[in-house]
């Protein structure tokens, strides 16, 4: 080791402190690194992992192969195995009981299909011979059809088609096409099977929810391949990679495989990266990028601070150095050295304890998870090449920029300047120029104090640089994670309730067997009735007449019909909701004067733009009148209904209604009134739903569902709401993870350059203090060198965060619903967290100042 | 009168074996306005003696008064507060402040009293030291005689009752040196200034009215030259 490398360990070892404040700054950053590049690597795993559980493992599947291009597949380099399969088709099960499943559906695999594909024995065995079958155990606890092990099942087996005509082969994707409640499908090219059960199997999860079919299983002989029976053949590759696709294609093509028989299990090979134009990549390397970049600007403020420091305070050895001979480059070399040395020992321990730190998470978080994404498999920790040496470059370019600009002022360190004792910015009266404001109301002390912040602007900038990074993510992310809260508890606020069922017109019986089952503790019935309106031109919605004039649409006599649906509210719920909107409740719940509340601003997506937008449905002010139709759709009858006068417009809806876009309105009405409009229609078609709260909802939903008539659906907001908040409580784990490291790296980073700078003007403590400078006034200058930070920081911190804030609730207009607010809370800790820092980290470093006598102090070499 | 009085002053750093004795007993006493010039060779003692008197270091035993006050009776506030109102200390590396302008420099005690400034005084003190076209550079744009200049005019704003200079012309050639002696001097007469200068420059010793001699932390010989 040449001697200015010596030098440089053995500076490093003086300032043990500060060496170690580096390194800790950048094991944080190299393990931020780390943990981001392992948090996608292993999301990616667990999607693969929960694909592959749910679906199987497979990548391509050519149709209707016949025995040469099945032999051609096996035989093909890439091919790890091939899984042969062939949908037979679908039969009557007789007996159902479920009216949306007549029917079972017959898949054959081969042995290795049994193998590669999620199926569950859950009695009996699997099919070893093609006349053997396995049923789903559904087939028993729905379609309450029993069959026993070793029953034999004769089944006429054929293909699904719509009696619609459109000649299409429906398949376990389609579910069953009905027309008024019944079937207009039939069966084609029946053949009879015989089959004897040798075991029953859990509904495979690849079954969609909808199929009209149970799944049945055989077994498929591959002597049987033949032109007429081909089968599917299902292949696993060697190697997941990007020619995947380009390679099926080619062996379709030299086989004679029609290229549209190839299908790719995209939603496997999407979480190995590998499809094109794909959101979720493209969305998790963005986010990666971004992340990354906000660590190496946090890592490279801290790291570069501190290499600096050192340089300035290593410049007398340097000039020394100089002064004997060493060249431009070992001067360089030698803070570049000094970052291999911090690198060396950083990089290892920071790449461990990333990882570390993310799997602790994930052990933490899993459970979350499981809810959140609705998966089954568990997060685990992957270790790729890829990601180390994601962490690995990340790391070394952030030290190498760290170390760039204070190793060419090393290297331009002469022997005079080292001589001279030169402070390394040439002070000017203008620089440290303050008002007189401060001394009159602050005292000496604080001016002393200000002026020393002005002293060496690099370093101030530094310091309140790293505050201001601090100050934005902290505030930025917490308005995020906050505004997803509130926008949660906005639709919660809509959604006062867990769940919604919906009761066909005429079975006013259901409400009284939904509501007064066991765990319901609440319920509210509305009562909708759907009409048109046709509004004249002056009042439709911009966007209709912008349509209009494009000739779009077109209007019938000047007026375009609106969709109007009519809400009844229960008589507590009205009075409620026309105190919100601020109206009389009586001037709604008189029969003789026919008025309602109208919802005139909606929200609705523009998909074209995808955002979401508000805007006016109507014009119309109150007491101006509205004409109301009703017409039948059964029977094609219209009625006119009375006009409905306006009592009263709003933007705020009733719990659990939604708008239903540009062109429809809600119109919310008493039950007084609805009785007197509907009076005149023959047969009002009226939905009903009952909003309920219960104490236990799964166990309601799967008593509604019990009840297994067909006038209900339920439609169950509490999973929806317990998943949100999981989904946000993972956000909340990551975002704030996040906040925490970059303020760790902020806080090192801080102390590190007010340490310094304290300690580099020991010589001027001792000197005030030998003028007479006291304790308290020593304590005072300190305190406001600390303010003057944090405010500073702050005066930039606060606006610029605002202004991300800004970006962030415009940027996420679908929740709009609630007017831009600023987080005070979160100013409030910001501002507290600011002071904090500053001032420990001031009296940290002062602390010895104080104690260290005047007389050690006036001896201190350098100023 | 005698302004200052030093009664069996020691001072031991270290402990034990490496004790070392910088000052042995030391005892003498200044009159007011007296220019007393204490002289040894290096390690003497002289420096720490210098400290002791100016109440920025603390003896092992023994009493400063200054004006019969025991100045190490005081607490670190009020030993603050008699620096910066009775002591002058002027340095041989100046030991200004960087960021404050030669004006606030030379302001600076009556600053941390939060005293007005008397500007004619300011002036004067300014005017002496010909400094009037400096007021506003900062000590980095000054020469090292201006830089103890400034210093002196520190030590002197405050009208304190005793200014200690350590080696005041140390780090001066020897026109600057003679400039900084006579205005030293010349305050000394004028305003009746009592002046301890510490040094090892015989030219500078004999101008005094007084010479103390330090040897091994002892006073080894005091003789008034002129009375």
């Amino acid at each position: 080791m040449n001697v200015v490398n010596k030098l440089t360990i053995r500076h490093l070892k003086k300032n043990k402190k500060r060496t170690l404040v580096t390194i800790i700054g950048v094991i944080i950053s190299v393990a931020m690194v780390t943990a981001v590049a392992t948090l996608g690597f292993s999301f990616m795993d667990l999607m693969q992992r929960q694909t592959i559980a749910s679906n199987g493992e497979w990548h391509v599947q050519y149709k209707s192969v016949n025995q040469d291009q099945l032999q051609a597949i096996h035989s093909d380099e890439e091919t790890k195995k091939a899984v042969l399969s062939r949908d037979l088709g679908y039969a009557y099960l007789e007996g159902s009981e479920n009216d949306y499943k007549p029917y079972v559906f017959v898949k054959e695999y081969n042995e290795d299909g049994f193998k590669q594909f999620p199926i569950e024995v859950s009695k009996g065995r699997l099919p070893e011979s093609p006349n053997e079958v396995v049923l789903s155990e559904e087939i028993a606890s729905n379609a309450k059809v029993e069959y026993k092990l070793g029953d034999s099942l004769q089944l006429e087996v054929g293909e699904r088609k719509s009696q619609a005509g459109d000649n299409i082969i429906l398949t376990q994707n389609d579910s069953l096409q009905t027309e008024n409640g019944e079937s207009i499908e039939s069966l084609n090219g029946e053949k009879t099977q015989n089959y004897t059960i040798v075991g029953f199997i859990k509904r495979p999860t690849w079954e969609p929810a909808w199929s009209p079919g149970y799944t049945i299983l055989t077994y498929l002989d591959e002597k049987t391949i033949s032109e007429e029976n081909k089968v599917n053949a299902t292949v696993i590759v060697k190697k997941v990679k990007r020619s995947l696709y380009e390679h099926a294609e080619d062996v379709a093509k030299k086989n004679n495989i029609p290229l549209k028989s190839i299908s790719y299990n995209n939603d496997l090979l999407h979480y190995y990266g590998l499809t094109n134009n794909d959101g979720l990549k493209n969305t998790l390397l963005s986010l990666s990028v971004i992340i990354m970049a906000v660590i190496i600007i946090g890592s490279v403020s801290l790291i570069y601070n501190a290499f600096a420091i050192s340089v300035s305070e290593r410049s007398r050895h340097l000039g020394m150095l100089s002064s004997v001979g060493a060249t431009k480059k070992q001067k360089r070399n030698s803070v570049f050295f000094e970052g291999v040395i911090i690198g060396l020992i950083s990089i290892p321990i920071g790449i461990i304890s990333g990882l570390a730190g993310i799997g602790i998470t994930f052990i933490f978080i899993n459970s979350i998870i499981q809810g959140a994404l609705g998966v089954t498999e568990k997060l685990m920790v992957t270790v790729t090449p890829g990601s180390i040496l994601i962490a690995c470059g990340v790391s070394m370019l952030t030290i190498f920029i760290s170390t760039f600009v204070p190793a060419v002022k090393a290297s331009k360190i002469s022997a005079i300047d080292a001589i001279r004792q030169t402070a390394d910015v040439k002070l000017t009266g203008k620089a440290v120029k303050t008002s007189k404001i401060i001394r009159g109301l602050f005292g000496i002390e604080a001016e002393i104090g200000l002026k020393n912040l002005k002293r060496n602007k690099r370093r101030y900038r530094a310091t309140i640089f790293s505050l201001v990074i601090s100050i934005v993510l902290f505030l930025s992310v917490s308005y995020f994670t906050v505004g997803l809260k509130k926008s949660l508890a906005l639709s919660q606020s809509g959604l006062d309730f867990d769940m919604q069922v919906f009761i066909e017109d005429g079975r006013d019986d259901l409400i009284k067997s939904v509501s007064s089952l066991e765990d319901v503790t609440e319920y509210n019935v509305i009562k909708e009735l759907n009409a048109t309106s046709m509004i004249s031109e002056s009042a439709i919605a911009s966007e209709l007449k912008e349509m209009v004039e494009t000739g779009e649409i077109s209007l019938e006599n000047e007026r375009f019909p609106y969709y109007i649906r009519l809400l009844v509210l229960s008589e507590e719920g009205l009075k409620s909701y026309a105190k919100v909107v601020g109206t009389d409740v009586k001037k709604l719940n008189n029969p003789e004067h026919i008025a309602g509340i109208i919802v005139d601003t909606i929200t609705y997506e523009d998909m074209n733009a995808g955002k979401f937008v508000e805007t006016k449905a109507i014009h119309t002010k109150i007491g101006e009148k509205i004409n109301l139709h009703y017409e039948n759709w059964e029977t094609g009858e219209k009625t006119k209904l009375e006009d409905l006068e306006v009592a009263a417009t709003t933007d705020e809806y009733p719990m659990g209604v939604h708008s239903d876009g540009v062109g429809s309105l809600d119109v919310i009405i008493s039950e007084q009134v609805m009785k007197k409009l509907t009076d005149q229609i023959h047969s009002p078609e009226m939905a009903t739903s009952i909003y309920l709260k219960s104490s236990d909802p799964m166990k309601t939903q799967q008593e509604i569902e019990e009840m297994k008539e067909n006038g209900v659906s339920v439609y169950n907001v509490f999973q929806q709401r317990q998943q949100e908040e999981q989904m946000i409580m993972l956000m909340s784990v990551f975002t704030y993870g996040f906040i925490v490291l970059i303020t760790a790296i902020s806080i090192a980073n801080i102390f590190n350059t007010i340490s310094t700078s304290i300690a580099l003007r020991k010589r001027e403590f001792a000197m005030l203090k030998s003028v007479g400078m006291t304790p308290k006034g020593f304590n005072k200058m300190i305190n406001y060198e600390s303010i003057f930070y944090g405010v500073n920081s702050l005066l930039f911190g606060i606006p610029i965060s605002v202004i991300v804030m800004y970006l962030i609730y415009k940027g996420t207009m679908n929740s709009f619903t609630y007017a831009f607010s600023l987080p005070w809370l979160s100013i409030l800790y910001c501002l507290i967290a600011v002071f904090v820092i500053v001032i420990s980290a001031m009296l940290y470093s002062s602390s010895k100042v104080k104690k260290e006598n005047i007389i050690d102090g006036l001896k201190q070499e350098s100023i | 009168m005698d302004i200052l009085k030093i009664e069996n002053l020691s001072k031991i750093y270290g402990k034990g074996e490496t004790a070392v004795k910088a000052l042995d007993h030391v005892s003498f006493s200044i009159k007011k306005g007296e220019f007393v010039a204490i002289i040894g060779p290096s390690g003497s003692g002289k420096s720490t003696l210098l400290h002791m008197l100016g109440g920025v270091d603390r003896p092992t035993t023994g009493k400063v008064l200054v004006d019969n006050t025991d100045i190490y009776q005081l607490n670190e506030t009020q030993l603050a507060i008699f620096r910066r109102r009775q002591i002058g200390l002027i340095y041989q590396f100046y030991n200004l402040i960087p960021v404050l302008t030669v004006e606030e420099n030379i302001t600076l005690p009556l600053l941390l009293d939060e005293h007005k400034v008397d500007k004619k005084q300011l002036e004067e003190i300014v005017n002496i030291l010909n400094l009037q076209n400096r007021l506003s550079h900062l000590p980095n744009q000054l020469s090292g005689g201006q830089q103890q200049r400034v210093s002196i005019g520190r030590a002197l704003i405050s009208h304190p009752a005793i200014m200690l200079a350590d080696e005041p012309t140390g780090n001066l050639d020897s026109k600057n040196s003679g400039e900084i002696i006579d205005l030293l001097k010349m305050f000394n007469k004028t305003y009746n200034q009592t002046l301890i200068v510490i040094t090892h420059d015989e030219r500078i010793a004999l101008q005094a009215d007084r010479v103390i001699t330090i040897e091994d932390g002892r006073i080894t010989n005091d003789e008034v030259i002129r009375p």
